[in-house]
This record gives structure tokens, C-alpha cells and sequence, in this order.
């Protein structure tokens, strides 16, 4: 299991400033597209029963409709289910040193990058449409200095937020790398000089 | 050559079912797997797990007790079957 306390290869000093995953909406519409597929066989049921009552109790065709129906609820708490856990399994874990991207796509597609707070060149954050303006979600892009956007946190809740928090740990990294190298530097010049 | 005046019992219904079954858990295995290896270390984690197996349990439950009322063993009457279909498609024949 993933610590967000305890991330692989972690630096004693390193801290989680956000932990992310897509906003509650994305989970909302799954499980409220799951209780529509549960309802509809119930419905038909009912539909039987009224028009067709006979149907039910005939040898052949009682059994076939529970078999079916048996065999369409697994499938659907199947596929409701694979979605959810391809949203839980999605997430963005920023810390005061990297950004770390993982992705779950299906049974068997998983990919895991991170990439260093001191690459970064630009955030943006993008809010588009009625209903994620409304619930204040969107997503954020991370742009570094290779052309490609790798990083794209997606459907996350209050995104402008996060572009905030991104921008203050990248100058806080950079200003850190800066007193480091800084006070470094006197040292290495002595270590040049006593050298020749 | 097939007698169809012999008939097929209903069970045959339960093998594709069966299948499918087998599919399901192939699938739920792997699902399982996922969210204990890679799922934060939280009662989320844990709450989604035995939801998953929760609700696995209560649909092969319900589908237990409502498969077994039934008499798989009464035979599948092709003859007659086929004879409906010709009449009700076809019945100039």
C-alpha cells in the first residue's frame, strides 16, 4: 500500500503537500449510472408481472430470465466497480520535492512518473463547462522543458488552489537549490585551491 | 445427429453462466489485488475492499437462492420450440 507519510525513495526532509484525486463528481455519476442499471430489470420485472404473469412460472422461460438476471447484475457491479477503481487508484501526490503521477488504465495498464519540482516551467489551470464551474473542478497541466505535457492532473477538486500551492513549492525548491549551491560554492573553491 | 425428441436439460443454461462467473472473479482477483497493493494506506482503501466483496457476496447469494428453486434437470423440448418459431414465423408452412 501506498504511505502518503512514506513515498518510495523519499528524502528525509521531503514533505506531502497534496495528496489528489479527481473530484467526488467522477465516483457521483458511476455509482449513480450503477443504481440507473439496477433499476431497470426491477422495472421489467414488474412489467412482466403485470402484463405477463404467467411467464415467470413457466419451466423454461423462469429460469432463463434468472439466469439472466443474475448474469447482468455481476456484470454490472463488475464494470461499476473497475471504474471505481480506476478513479481510486488515480491520483497526484505533490511534495515539497517532486510530483508524483499515477495512473491506472483497465486490468493491466498502470503508470507511475515523477518528476522534479526544479523541471517545472509553467502551471496552468483550466476550469471548462457549466457543471465544473459550478462544483469548482478542472484540471492543472504541468509543463516542462520538453515540449510534451506529462503531467495533466485531471478532473481535480479547486484547481486553481492547487496551481497556487505547485508554484510556491517550486519557488521554495528553487530558492533552497539556491542556498545550497550558494553555500557549497566557497567550499569547492577552497577544495580547488588546496588541489593545485 | 441430434434427437431433438430427447430433449437437452435446462442446466445447459448454467454453463455459459458458469463461465461468466469464472470471469468474474478473474476480474475481482485482479481488482483486489490493485487496491491492496497500490491503494493508499487509509480506511478508504479498506472501505472500498469490502464494499467490492460485500456486494460480490450479496449478488451470488441472491442469485443462489434464486437458481436453486428451479428444476434444472427438466428437459429443453427443441422440437417444440422449433415448431413455434416456424409456425409463428412462417406459417404458410
Amino acid at each position: 500500500m501506498i504511505n502518503s507519510n512514506r513515498l518510495p525513495n523519499q528524502r528525509p526532509d521531503e514533505k506531502t503537500l497534496l495528496l489528489l484525486r479527481r473530484h467526488w463528481v467522477v465516483p457521483f455519476k458511476i455509482c449513480a449510472f450503477f443504481l440507473f442499471s439496477v433499476a431497470i430489470p426491477v422495472g421489467v420485472y414488474f412489467l412482466i408481472l403485470s402484463e405477463f404473469p404467467n411467464l415467470l412460472t413457466d419451466p423454461l422461460v423462469g429460469p432463463t430470465l434468472a439466469v439472466a438476471a443474475s448474469f447482468y447484475y455481476l456484470a454490472i457491479w463488475m464494470l461499476a466497480f473497475q471504474e471505481i477503481v480506476n478513479y481510486y487508484l488515480d491520483m497526484w501526490i505533490v511534495t515539497t520535492e517532486r510530483v508524483v503521477n499515477i495512473e491506472q488504465f483497465g486490468l493491466f495498464v498502470r503508470t507511475a512518473s515523477e518528476l522534479h519540482l526544479e523541471n517545472i516551467m509553467d502551471v496552468t489551470s483550466e476550469v471548462r463547462g457549466m457543471l465544473h464551474t459550478f462544483l469548482n473542478y478542472g484540471d492543472v497541466m504541468l509543463q516542462t522543458a520538453a515540449e510534451k505535457t506529462r503531467f495533466h492532473f485531471k478532473q481535480i477538486p479547486r484547481p486553481e488552489l492547487v496551481r497556487q500551492i505547485i508554484l510556491k513549492a517550486v519557488d521554495e525548491d528553487r530558492s533552497r537549490h539556491q542556498r545550497v549551491a550558494t553555500s557549497s560554492a566557497p567550499l569547492s573553491q577552497s577544495n580547488d585551491s588546496h588541489a593545485h | 445427429m441430434i434427437d431433438l425428441s430427447a430433449g437437452i436439460p435446462l442446466a445447459i443454461l448454467l454453463i455459459p453462466y458458469g463461465l461468466f462467473v469464472l470471469l468474474y472473479l478473474f476480474f475481482v482477483s485482479f481488482n483486489l489485488y490493485h487496491l491492496w497493493h497500490y491503494g493508499t494506506a487509509d480506511w478508504k482503501t479498506k472501505t472500498i475492499i469490502f464494499c467490492y466483496i460485500a456486494g460480490t457476496v450479496l449478488i451470488a447469494y441472491a442469485s443462489f437462492v434464486a437458481l436453486s428453486g428451479y428444476n434444472w434437470m427438466t428437459p429443453i423440448d427443441l422440437q417444440e420450440i422449433f415448431s413455434s418459431i416456424t409456425s409463428k414465423s412462417l406459417p404458410s408452412l
